[in-house]
């Protein structure tokens, strides 16, 4: 083939390549307002991104992808951190294995490339210039929305000269540490879409100002930012939530998208989702799917046999990964390698299930030719049963140790005194504390006094936001049952069991009719209200921690104490459920100050308390926390 | 994956930014190619150079001791208490190389010590502030509302390790 005819066949390829760029942008973004939140999210995570380990937890996932990219499914060799026996490690069959597979599968690509990248050229260089290179893209799509071409002239100079002052500092990137790199590569990506979906969601819902605003309250606003480049499954869950919530009320749509073409598949997809889920931490999956089932099929106009058969192939097929993989390493198909995180009484039954092994071997009285299925049937109801005891027991926790709820929920303070952790500090923050912003929701008590119920069983079938409405309380209320009986609890920062809470109640406080007519009245007062509390509150905060502060913990309260001082006003005006002048102007003044304030510790945060011996991946970043020392 | 982004514009994409993106996105590649090993001669990203430490020579002329140290309730509701050492106040009679002074606090009662290294240099005045890092404790541990204590001031230097100065303190509770 000559030059001229690869050219020419090339040229007769563009319109279906362009085609096909068009599908998965539509997809993956849905517009061009999706593809500017994604790069705004992407640009945020790179500054605030720190190549180390934030927690015990992960070495367990770097080793595990550390073997599985040498070919091995149990670990093998300790790569990072002290040993193999490290928080979530499970040993089965003289062998130790990691857990949350799924995202370990996924990060596999991505070690190879960075492997590859990194014998072609400096590491820190070619991660420096893909930041630089989304902030170009960023500006590019920024300088649509404007007239003439100032933003793209003023911002490519800035591209060019952020690249150039991140090489001017640039210290080597140890280039053996690529399993952990490529994790935190694949959460952080996983975790911006977070607010992509979150802004496709309630741009179709409500419009797109209102989908728009919603995701600076949920960036900014809540520390989805510190969590997205921590291999754990919290960014994860975030991101899986919401597109749960997405596809459900595309299943309630007449299908207009790109490639689907039916809104069953939607509804298909949703289920795909939560099996899939399963494959990175199972019993929030199985969490997940109860809330699913339990809103999806009594509101859902066709329940034919012949539908629920087809989502439950669906749904069958997407949990085979996790069923092979329990199958490679324990020997039973629904038995994770870690049934559930937090130990207690459910890491109690994991280990005795080992035992009886599959749960038919129990029932030994039944030798019919139905005891296979019987056992499978009981195996598979264990994790239900496990799942409703816990779910109890957070209820009785709620009623029973309305302290320790206080503590999760309202306000740490000393609370960390009670965890008999020899030396930890006061730095394990509560819900309101992390993300003030959510104490808006409190404005749905106004809003439930006016709620008219349907009025016969006639009209089960909601309306798709209503439906999308039940799914996101099911929950809410789900995780807050499913890990209350838990907190407070080290090592959390930001109540990071909680952590799908954060996307979910932005989701809620949103679709208050006061917040979300407040946010499209007065978006331009929220956004600068925003930018102030962030610029002059920022440096004001910093002057107070320097002058004040003598370590973490009481950094840590101060934020905290700003956050609840910022979210009172707010509370009291949610309450009052009114968005008209000059309440209207009050609501986005407190709304944008609590999201400031809780982006102002997300920043001090990553850049100060929790610098990782300087391990920010942009050396500007490095270098102002090193210029910063504050106690 | 960022030309992906890069090329998914309008039908029409003005000529003007594209040529705008190319330029600066082939910039960037460029520089970031010659980091590697294609180009031999380039390095981008160098560590920061190891100094020789504990070399040289210092004589400590003076030294100026904290009588008080105290324990501090955390502000803000934070529950610890914070150690708060007043600085130790040094003079030099001479200083060359880079020599260490070590600032250290031991509470036999807590069983506890903590040690502060600074690392002098030529830029180094005369007169030099030596702190003592922050160090906290929990509610558990503070059981009394005094406790004593030692400070001490050693230097390490080409000649070897020496205690410069040393005396007992009170520690102080203060709620």
């Amino acid at each position: 083939m000559t030059a001229t005819e690869f050219v020419g066949r090339l040229r007769q390829r563009t319109p279906a390549l362009a085609n096909t760029r068009e599908t998965a942008y539509a997809v993956l973004f849905g517009d061009r307002l999706g593809l500017t939140v994604f790069l705004a999210t992407v640009v945020l995570f790179g500054l605030v991104w720190r190549t180390a380990f934030l927690i015990n937890d992960s070495y367990t996932l770097a080793n595990g992808l550390y073997s599985l990219s040498n070919g091995q499914l149990a670990m093998t060799e300790a790569a990072y951190g002290p040993g193999l026996e490290t928080p979530g490690a499970n040993r089965y069959g003289g062998q130790w294995y990691a857990r949350n597979y799924g995202v370990i599968v996924l990060s596999l690509p991505l070690v190879f490339a960075l492997d590859l990248l990194s014998a072609v050229v400096e590491l820190r260089i070619a991660l420096v210039a893909l930041w630089s290179l989304a902030l170009l893209a960023l500006v590019v799509q920024c300088s649509y929305y404007t007239d003439g071409d100032w933003i793209l002239y003023s911002g490519t100079v800035a591209v060019l000269g952020l690249f150039g002052l991140n090489v001017a500092l640039a210290q080597p990137l140890d280039a053996g540490r690529t399993h952990l790199y490529a994790l935190q590569l694949t959460h952080l990506l996983i975790a911006a879409f977070t607010p992509v979906v979150l802004y496709r969601l309630l741009s179709r819902i409500q419009t797109r100002r209102v989908g728009i605003l919603s995701t600076v309250v949920l960036t900014a606003g809540t520390p989805l930012a510190f969590w997205a480049a921590v291999p754990k499954r919290h960014a994860v869950t975030g991101t899986v939530v919401v597109c749960i919530a997405y596809c459900l009320y595309r299943s309630r749509k007449p299908a207009d998208g790109a490639v689907i073409a039916q809104r069953q598949t939607f509804r298909a997809l949703s289920y795909a989702l939560v099996g899939l889920y399963a494959w990175v931490h199972a019993p929030e999956a199985l969490l997940l799917c109860v809330s699913l089932a339990l809103v999806d099929i009594p509101t859902a106009p066709d329940n034919s046999p012949r539908t629920l058969v087809r989502i439950g192939v669906v749904f069958g097929l997407s949990l085979l990964p996790f069923i092979i993989t329990n199958i490679a390493i324990s020997g039973s198909p629904v038995k994770p390698p870690r049934l559930l995180s937090g130990g207690g009484s459910l890491g109690g039954n994991t280990a005795s299930g080992g035992g009886s092994n599959g749960g038919g071997g129990g029932s030994g009285g039944l030798r019919t030719p139905l005891a296979p299925l019987l056992g499978v049937i009981e195996s598979g109801m264990r994790p239900l049963l496990l799942l409703g005891s816990e779910l109890v027991s957070g209820f009785k926790a709620l009623q029973q140790q309305p302290d320790d709820v206080y503590h999760a929920f309202m306000r740490s303070g000393s609370a960390s005194g009670a965890l008999d952790i020899g030396g930890e500090e006061s730095v394990n923050l509560s819900l309101l504390e992390s993300a003030p912003v959510l104490v808006a929701m409190l404005g749905a008590l106004p809003v439930v006094g006016r709620l008219r119920l349907p009025s016969s069983m006639a009209d089960r079938t909601l309306s798709a936001d209503r439906v999308v409405d039940a799914f996101t309380i099911t929950a809410f209320a789900g995780v807050v049952l499913l890990y209350a009986s838990r907190l407070p609890l080290h090592a959390q920062v930001t109540a990071r069991y909680l952590f799908p809470l954060y996307p979910l109640g932005v989701y809620l406080l949103v679709r208050l009719p006061a917040v979300r007519q407040t946010l499209a009245d007065h978006w331009h007062m929220f956004l600068w209200t925003v930018a102030g509390t962030v610029l002059i509150g920022g440096q004001v905060t910093v002057v107070f921690v320097a002058l004040t502060v003598n370590g973490i913990g009481e950094a840590f309260q101060l934020h905290a104490l700003l956050a609840l001082g910022a979210a009172v006003p707010l509370g009291i005006w949610a309450l009052s459920g009114r968005s008209r002048g000059r309440f209207g102007q009050v609501g986005a003044v407190l709304l944008s100050a609590t999201t400031g304030v809780a982006a102002v510790f997300l920043l001090l945060t990553t850049v100060e308390y929790y610098a990782l011996g300087d391990a920010h991946l942009l050396p500007m970043v490095r270098a102002l926390g090193e210029l910063l020392t504050l106690y | 994956m960022m030309f992906l982004f890069l090329g998914i514009q309008t039908p029409v994409l003005m000529e003007r930014t594209r040529s705008v993106v190319v330029a600066v996105s082939t910039l960037i590649v460029g520089v970031t190619l010659l980091s590697g090993p294609l180009a031999p001669g380039v390095t981008l990203a160098t560590e920061p150079e190891p100094v020789a430490l504990e070399s040289g020579n210092v004589t400590v002329s003076e030294v100026e001791m904290p009588e008080k140290v105290t324990l501090e309730k955390g502000s803000y509701g934070a529950a610890s208490y914070y150690l708060d050492a007043p600085p130790a106040h040094v003079h030099f009679s001479n200083l060359t190389g880079r020599p260490t002074l070590v600032y250290e606090l031991t509470i036999d009662e807590l069983g506890y010590s903590r040690t502060t290294n600074h690392f002098l240099d030529d830029s180094t005045c005369d007169a030099y502030e030596l702190t003592l890092a922050s160090d906290t404790f929990t509610d558990g541990e503070i059981e009394r509302e005094q406790y004593n204590g030692t400070v001490t001031v050693s230097k390490r230097d080409g000649s070897g390790h020496g205690v410069v100065a040393t005396r007992n303190v009170t520690i102080s509770v203060v709620e």
